[in-house]
């Protein structure tokens, strides 16, 4: 838990790695458009051959994939089984009497199923490749046209810069509170649900009160050292789009293209 | 270099001043401590010199610009970096080198040139080894030396410490004294303001404030000879400089520029 502000990130120096995050925001909205444009369940072929060439590319083990799918399993049984039993057709493989299963809502089921699996899996392999820090200054640029209506890319940015940097003061900071609540004789293990959940609050109100304090304090240090918005901020890292990333941009529109021409042929 | 001209700041919804008629001149190069306990308007004296609290009246002048220009403030903050108690809220981002290039890329300075200054910063507080970790894996004196560095990332002249050390472990007070001496006589004009009288002996003058006003201002020794003074102010001397009053009092003749324990020792060794 304490490692959050790193997310799901793998520290690596692949390819897949290496791309701007920006390349590998893009090729993942390419990526989703993908799954989405499928009609046919075989036609996933095409998405999946690109996520296993990023997979293998990238140097990141199956076991990662598997662990974010790990918590959406309830909601794909349930989709499987919703779709199974609600599709209608009339191909039947098993008669039940008052349910037929039929051989258009076993393929549906998978259809949906899978193209959820495929979409999580490949969200995963950007947040897996891409630490928060480089997919906010990612965010960031990709999200700047956008000024021209007002649309605040910067402050945005800098605001996900600081929940990721005061995500672990702040547990630290509620440990602290716990600890001191526990020696005041609060008790946060016992009594139902509601109870516990309501036992929070001693914690919550603290939380709460010192993090308006921090607030306080960073605005005044940030002012400190000449921050006065994002207008005429440079980087450290400066982001640039290379070669590499040309060439993942085009292999992308590659696949999405022949997709298009498959769905149009067949 | 920085000079306060009969400032007087009220804090809104507050009926007595929090600075009163405070006149103050700072030259370059100098090491000040602000002494004072708690409610005596040191820390608000120390917000005035960039501007992040303007006088009610009177003007704080620092390296030529009026404070109250809205138009030099960014140039008097380049000039003036500001280190605060709590390390844990002023780091910005969760690298130690993105937080040092904090404020360069405020500045909109090229990259490459920002490279420069975080590594030269780094290595000046001797934080080099840790430029990749994240912040909150670091000691409480770490990432005061952190704060540090973002601060000289921007090329100061005048370093402020509004009570850096108070949150800091002895070791880690230490260490940060340590780094801000040598930025001191590298050319450093310092100044700190602390509750901690034994932190001051180096100084080259000590402001004592109460109430809101300069009680009292000199250097070391001659502020530490004035009991009376220190005590309506509610300070205490350092240990060694009170043993070294009793001893005076007691007819030893031991020197005025006896402030730390070594140097007593070395006196009253000089007495046996």
């Amino acid at each position: 838990m304490r490692d959050i502000t790193l997310g799901q990130f793998v520290a690596g120096n692949s390819v897949i790695h290496k791309l701007d995050p920006r390349s590998k925001i893009g090729m993942m909205i390419l990526y989703i458009v993908m799954t989405f444009l499928v009609k046919r369940i075989y036609f996933f072929a095409i998405p999946l051959a690109y996520l296993i060439i990023e997979l293998i590319l990238s140097g990141i083990s199956l076991r990662y994939i598997l662990n974010a799918l790990k918590p959406i399993r309830i909601l794909l049984i349930l989709m499987f089984v919703l779709n199974l039993v609600f599709t209608k057709g009339e191909n039947v493989w098993l008669d039940l009497g008052f349910w037929q299963i039929t051989g258009e809502a076993v393929l549906q089921s998978c259809f949906m199923t899978l193209r959820i699996i495929l979409l999580v899996a490949g969200a995963s392999m950007l947040t897996l490749t891409t630490s928060p820090l480089a997919l906010t200054d990612g965010l960031e640029r990709l999200l700047s046209p956008l000024k021209v209506f007002r649309f605040p890319a910067h402050e945005l940015a800098m605001m996900m810069t600081i929940a990721l940097r005061f995500i672990p003061t702040l547990m630290d900071e509620s440990d602290k509170i716990r600890s001191a609540q526990m020696a005041r004789g609060a008790d946060f293990e016992s009594g139902n649900v509601f109870r516990r959940v309501k036992s929070m609050i001693p914690i919550l109100i603290p939380l709460f009160v010192s993090s308006f304090r921090k607030a306080d304090e960073l605005a005044i240090a940030m002012e400190s050292r000449c921050y006065h918005g994002g207008e005429g901020r440079t980087r450290l890292h400066q982001l640039r789009f290379r070669l590499p990333d040309l060439i993942a941009i085009l292999v992308t529109l590659l696949f999405v293209a022949s997709l298009i021409v498959v769905l149009v042929l067949f | 270099m920085i000079q306060f001209q009969n400032v007087t700041f009220h804090y809104e919804k507050s009926s007595t001043p929090a600075l009163s008629e405070i006149n103050l001149e700072i030259a370059q190069g100098e090491f000040i401590a602000i002494v004072g306990h708690n409610g005596s308007g040191k820390s608000t004296l120390a917000k005035h010199i960039n501007g992040l609290l303007l006088p009610t009246s009177g003007s704080v002048i620092v390296c030529g610009y009026d404070t109250k220009n809205e138009n030099d403030i960014l140039k008097i903050r380049q000039q003036v970096g500001m280190a605060f108690q709590n390390p844990d809220n002023q780091l910005v981002t969760t690298i130690v080198e993105e937080d040092v290039a904090f404020g360069p890329e405020n500045l909109g300075i090229a990259s490459e040139e920002i490279r420069a200054r975080v590594d030269r910063a780094l290595s000046s507080v001797g934080m080099t080894q840790y430029a990749e970790s994240a912040v909150h894996n670091l000691s409480g004196g770490q990432k005061q030396r952190i704060a540090i560095a973002g601060i000289l990332a921007l090329r100061p002249n005048i370093l402020v410490l509004d009570e850096a050390t108070a949150m800091l472990d002895p070791s880690g007070r230490e260490d940060l004294l340590r780094t801000v001496k040598r930025l001191h006589d590298d050319g450093m004009t310092v100044i700190m303001v602390t509750q901690y009288m034994e932190e001051t002996v180096d100084c080259d003058r000590i402001v004592v404030m109460n109430r809101g006003r300069i009680v009292c201002v000199g250097t070391p020794s001659e502020v530490f000879r004035k009991q009376d003074i220190l005590e309506k102010s509610n300070l205490v001397a350092p240990e060694a400089v009170k043993v070294r009053n009793e001893l005076k009092n007691m007819g030893f003749e031991i020197p005025d520029d006896v402030l730390t324990a070594e140097s007593l020792a070395e006196a009253v060794c000089l007495l046996l």
